[in-house]
């Protein structure tokens, strides 16, 4: 290699540098990326799509049907595809379980990586700190929760609306779209802080991707199991994915007020969750892991 | 010449006998490696999880072997906690050092490629054939009466199966360079989609084998599917057929693997 | 202004010293930081980059606060470290222009930039390729091109010839002696290669066990050691050599016997050895003082 730089003529950069919190964009941005190049993962994106097209084609059809007969609308609402709130939820509880598979399969590529290859100093080198490395892989995690999950059941709601015969439909169901914001936002910042606290500590993929799972099945059946034993329902606060289901059901105005556990109990169990999750992460993202 | 010639026998047996040595030696070191690794822990953690479970489940009043069956073993420990054995030192045996590029050791190594798979290979079974005969043997103590029947039902079964997880894990880990992954995706996506599926299809499954060798040994307690229906759902073979199809099926895989492994040039570690 | 101005700066890891009492400065310029394993260099890199805060003691670089300004000094920084550091699955052009990006730089100029740094570095065709498949000289300068991308004022390298063939480390060292004499930048070089250090660097830093054992222009620690000299003479030897001996020097015959090497006392001039050759009557022809190199500095401080 001849000394190029001198041939090629190195040229300074004179421009002005923009405020750390634009490269929160930037981590997304590749996350999103290394995760669209990965045919595995097409595979299970591709899963969601199909269940997104199901519906997709559903509302079309029953929106074309029902123009030229009105008694399809009752036969084809009994099926409780499209249209209501809990349609909205069901399908995006589905949508989230692939989110979760997903996220299995990619914690170790999008958090584990880095600690693991070194590509933690990649990032904490930079003019930038760890709450920006933090929040940045944060968004990259909720980024592909919410591509799954919310972005196409706010797709729905508004074809669903827009395929009505008036406007009508989103100012008489503006709790769906409450409902589906909030949904998402839950699903996407209790799994995101719990993947990156997984992650953080049990970086490699195999072991990553047990205890995800085993954070989610197990915990469901040790709640059920204890609520047996028990006799008190609060045990199925430790199952985690139904604890979501229920903020769900709280978001879209569902959720019974007289059964335990009830709302407020739920989120209190899932802030504390998040509140240890980021404590967790705190604790293992720090400079001095950075240069060995 | 009668020197040359009465010399290679000895050559020989000196060169086998060091061969077994370095295969005994790279099995300790194998086991050891992968006991010492953080799956174990996981591993821990999720049999721990699975206890506590069994645990609350003993507590209840009404207890049968069927019910421990069909609430606690198929889904916990069968649907669950076997695979995850399996995988966790499975892909990672191969599949880990061709991450971490610590295969080329042993690559160097006048060790034939063969023998070095096997060795691997045998080290897996025994790790995982103990933590799935542990396992299964703590949660059936954990559960009281209904377990202790059971154990003997569920253990032949568990051994074979946990065998035969462990033996694919080792060769898609051998074979491709993203082993882990597709480990992972084989089990989500063909074992536990197509034994929901009609027909046919679920016998490329080894969870289906598990289920006809543990309904089979277990018609006393009533185990398997309830009405005629299920039955020609799940269309069921003999447990014998099973356990032979599961053992023929291990030693094709590890002759495989090990032609795989001997075969195949590693070009990502350098 | 010191490109790096340090005042007592301590660090412990709970009861381990990684760094203790550490005071120096230095001017702009290429230097080398060396020492041996477990010395403290990591450790004031990190110190330097504002990744850590120091135990005690305060400092600058750059005129940067490493206390309270290492965000704004990072901007200032490119750093290449020694672990790979690469994200898997990343292609060589996004990389670098993720770097930038990370540094502060808007997208599109960073890609742009990417572009041009690593064609300086001769890049420019494997750019597309995902950096998990380049080669161990290749990865190093896609490092090299990561830190250097948003055109800091100060690149700080981590072993960066470390695992390159002769040919490519001689490479190596070339461009950052370009860098640094025709691009004005200014190199904090940490290695265990003398050779590395000597090729590129005018100053340099030498710590060991978290002390500073040396600090300042190579040529000035290596004229530290004056009180060696190098004598060829004519005449009888044995009462000049003699009286060096009684005044407390240290002689060294060479073969041919008309040359010697003379360790003299701290307070000695050569106006002593003249007047001693004078009362001996022997002539001198030569009184060389002996210089050292860079190897021979680092024995005395660090391996003595």
């Amino acid at each position: 290699m001849p000394s190029t730089l001198e041939h090629a003529g190195y040229r300074p950069w004179t421009g002005q540098l923009r405020s750390p919190w634009w490269s929160v964009l930037a981590i997304v941005r590749v996350a999103l990326s290394l995760i669209m190049r990965r045919w595995l993962f097409w595979v299970l994106l591709g899963l969601g799509l199909l269940n997104f097209l199901y519906h997709f084609s559903f509302i079309y059809l029953k929106a074309t049907l029902v123009v030229q007969n009105r008694e399809f609308a009752r036969f084809l609402d009994g099926f409780k595809l499209t249209g209501t709130g809990d349609a909205y939820l069901t399908f995006m509880h589905v949508q989230a379980g692939i989110a979760a598979l997903l996220l299995a399969f990619a914690g170790s590529m999008l958090i584990g990586s880095d600690s693991q290859h070194g590509g933690m100093i990649f990032y904490l080198s930079r003019s930038m700190d760890r709450r920006h490395y933090i929040i940045g892989k944060l968004l990259s995690i909720a980024a592909v929760v919410s591509l799954i999950t919310t972005v196409p059941a706010l797709i729905l709601y508004i074809e669903y609306g827009v395929l009505s015969s008036s406007f009508d439909y989103f100012l008489q169901n503006w709790r769906i779209g409450v409902g589906i914001v909030g949904f998402g936002l839950v699903l996407a910042t209790v799994q995101s802080l719990l993947l990156f606290a997984v992650a953080v500590w049990v970086p490699r993929t195999v072991p990553l991707a047990m205890t995800w799972l085993g954070i989610f099945v197990l915990l469901t059946a040790l709640g059920r199991a204890l609520r047996e034993m028990a006799g008190e329902r609060r045990w199925l606060l430790l199952a985690l994915w139904e604890d979501m289901l229920r903020m769900g059901h709280w978001a879209f105005g569902s959720l019974p007020t007289d059964r335990t556990p009830t709302g407020t109990e739920t989120v209190l169990v899932l802030l504390g969750v998040c509140a240890v999750s980021l404590a967790l992460i705190v604790y293992r993202v720090r400079a001095v892991e950075v240069v060995r | 010449m009668s020197v040359v010639d009465s010399n290679l026998p000895a050559q020989q047996t000196f060169s086998v006998m060091r061969t077994v040595r370095a295969c005994v030696f790279l099995f300790r070191l194998t086991l050891w490696r992968q006991i010492a690794s953080r799956q174990t822990l996981v591993n821990f953690g999720l049999t721990t999880l699975c206890a506590l479970i069994v645990a609350a489940w003993s507590h209840r009043g009404h207890r049968t072997a069927m019910g421990f069956s069909d609430y606690m073993l198929l889904p916990t420990f069968i649907g669950f906690l076997m695979p995850i054995f399996a995988i966790s030192y499975g892909s990672s045996t191969i599949g880990g050092e061709r991450e971490d590029q610590s295969l080329i050791y042993l690559l160097v190594t006048p060790i034939p490629r063969a023998a070095i798979y096997l060795t691997k290979a045998i080290a897996v079974g025994v790790l995982v054939a103990l933590w799935s005969g542990g396992a299964l043997t703590l949660l059936c103590w954990l559960a009281g009466e209904p377990g202790q029947k059971l154990l003997l039902v569920y253990l032949p079964a568990s051994l074979l199966g946990g065998l035969m997880y462990a033996s694919v894990f080792l060769l898609l880990g051998a074979m491709f360079r993203h082993g882990t992954i597709l480990s992972l995706a084989y089990w989500f996506f063909l074992e536990v989609l197509l034994l929901q599926m009609p027909g046919t299809v679920k016998r490329i499954t080894v969870s289906y084998y598990i289920h006809c060798m543990l309904y089979d040994a277990g018609s006393s307690f009533k185990l398997g599917p309830r009405n005629d229906a299920d039955r020609e759902m799940f269309a069921g073979i003999s447990g014998d057929s099973a356990a032979i199809v599961l053992v023929f099926s291990i030693l094709g895989l590890m002759t495989l693997g090990s032609y795989a492994f001997s075969k195949r040039e590693y070009t990502e570690l350098g | 202004m010191p490109l790096i101005d340090l005042d007592g700066v301590s660090h412990h890891y709970g009861a381990l010293r990684a760094l203790h009492e550490v005071t120096f400065s230095v001017e702009p310029g290429a230097i080398g930081l060396i020492g041996q394993n477990g010395a403290g260099k990591s450790t004031l890199l990190k110190i330097l980059l504002g990744l850590m805060q120091p135990t005690q003691g305060t400092g600058t670089v750059l005129g940067f606060d490493i206390r309270r300004q290492s965000r704004p000094l990072r901007s200032r920084i490119g750093f290449m470290p020694e672990a790979e550091s690469l994200i898997p699955g990343v292609r060589g052009v996004d990389l670098v222009a993720l770097a930038g990006e990370l540094s502060g730089m808007p997208r599109r100029q960073a890609l742009r930039r990417a572009h041009e740094v690593l064609s300086h570095l001769e890049l420019d065709e494997a750019r597309y390729r995902r950096c998990e498949d380049y080669s161990i000289g290749m990865k190093q300068r896609l490092k090299l091109a990561a830190a250097l991308v948003h055109d800091p004022e100060l690149l700080l390298l981590d072993e960066p010839t470390a695992g390159l063939d002769p040919a490519g480390r001689e490479a190596m060292l070339r461009l950052l002696r370009a860098i640094a004499t025709r691009h004005g930048k200014s190199l904090l070089l940490s290695t265990h290669l003398l050779g590395d250090i000597d090729r590129v660097c005018q100053q340099v830093i030498i710590v060991d066990r978290g002390s500073i054992l040396g600090v300042g222009r190579i040529e000035d620690l290596c004229q530290q050691r004056a009180g060696r000299y190098r004598l060829r003479w004519s005449g009888e030897p044995e009462a000049f050599l003699a009286g060096l001996k009684t005044d407390g020097a240290t002689v060294t015959m060479s073969a041919s016997g008309d040359q010697a090497q003379v360790d003299v006392p701290d307070h000695w001039t050569t106006r002593q050895l003249f007047e001693r050759s004078l009362s001996a009557e022997i002539v001198l022809h030569e009184v060389i003082p002996e210089e050292e190199d860079l190897q021979q500095v680092y024995r005395r401080l660090v391996l003595k």
